[in-house]
């Protein structure tokens, strides 16, 4: 979803790209090991969220607060970090298909 | 010729939207992926202006800034997820002129750019280019601040600054108006400015120089030193 009132050759191109962005987050995000993943989510995050995917970009917010909290148990990082897959996935299949 | 922007991001996706955007709106745009690959694309293309992202590799932005505010005062907007704002000061402290955090709009960063590019340009403009304050000397043209006659090593915002405050002496400059003055059309918070000034009058202090920027509660700032 383009949220802001951007030019409308930025708003194509962003959704031009969104399918590639998510495809890679998805790849990333669902590939990486456990010690790699705040680095990834942290990348993943900006860059998701810079396309303008909201409630993706929400969800792996949700996960780096999860990693960032030390309180957090490693199940609360596995639950947070399959919802923020299964969101990135989510937008994939509302992505409009050409 | 068009004005040319150094994107230094290891993101491509960053990259090519931030690319894209610039383009379109008419700079120039080279890319680097790191920090060494940075500082070279600075060397070969002298940028008049550079987004950084602090969260590179190996070398941080934070040290990419600092290698290269020893070769230029070209202004830098760092790019930065981290929010919290112990890392924006830090970011300042490096000697970025501004910072916008991710996700970003493009939008706003096509703002901040243009607010940073039309201060260099007001810089470069015509009319006396010579103030002096007690001790302190600024040349706009050579882009130089000296106290007793020692160069003195300022950001552009906080050069921007002091010239705003030592262009109105004897008067008080309002944080509206320092705001729109240096940080155009501007989009955070304004405590920035009294960050600044703050940091601006430690450097002054430290050199041995007078206190410049006092505040005048709940209106602004004055330059604190007499013409």
């Amino acid at each position: 979803m383009i949220e802001s009132a951007e030019s409308d050759a930025v708003t194509a191109f962003i959704r031009m790209r969104q399918p590639e962005v998510l495809a890679e987050a998805i790849r990333q995000l669902s590939s990486c090991t456990r010690e790699d993943l705040p680095a990834v989510a942290h990348a993943v995050a900006g860059n998701v969220g810079s396309y303008q995917l909201v409630e993706a970009h929400h969800e792996i917010s949700g996960l780096r607060e999860v990693l960032a909290d030390p309180e957090s148990s490693e199940s609360d990082v596995e639950a947070s970090w399959s919802r923020a897959v299964s969101a990135l996935r989510m937008a994939q299949s509302g992505l409009p298909h050409e | 010729m068009s004005e040319t922007i150094l994107v230094i991001d290891d993101q491509a996706d960053v990259r090519q939207l931030l690319g894209f955007t610039l383009k379109e709106a008419g700079y120039r745009v080279v890319e680097a992926d790191s920090g060494p690959s940075g500082i070279e694309a600075y060397h070969a293309n002298q940028p008049n202006l550079i987004l950084l992202d602090i969260g590179l590799g190996s070398m941080d932005g934070l040290e990419v800034c600092r290698q290269l505010r020893a070769l230029t005062s070209t202004p830098i907007i760092f790019l930065t997820s981290r929010t919290d704002e112990v890392d924006e000061l830090v970011g300042f402290a490096a000697g970025g002129d501004d910072y916008i955090t991710k996700p970003f709009s493009p939008k706003v960063v096509l703002a901040r750019v243009s607010s940073l590019m039309r201060r260099n340009q007001r810089a470069d403009e015509g009319g006396k280019t010579v103030f002096k304050a007690g001790p302190l000397t600024l040349d706009t043209v050579a882009h130089e601040v000296t106290l007793n006659g020692a160069p003195l090593e300022l950001t552009r915002t906080e050069f921007d600054l002091l010239f705003a405050l030592m262009e109105n002496p004897g008067r008080v400059v309002t944080r509206d108006a320092l705001l729109e003055r240096v940080w155009g059309e501007w989009y955070g918070d304004s405590h920035v400015v009294e960050v600044h000034i703050s940091r601006l009058r430690n450097k002054v202090k430290k050199a041995g120089g007078p206190a410049v920027g006092v505040a005048v509660r709940g209106v602004g700032y004055k330059l604190g030193i007499d013409a």
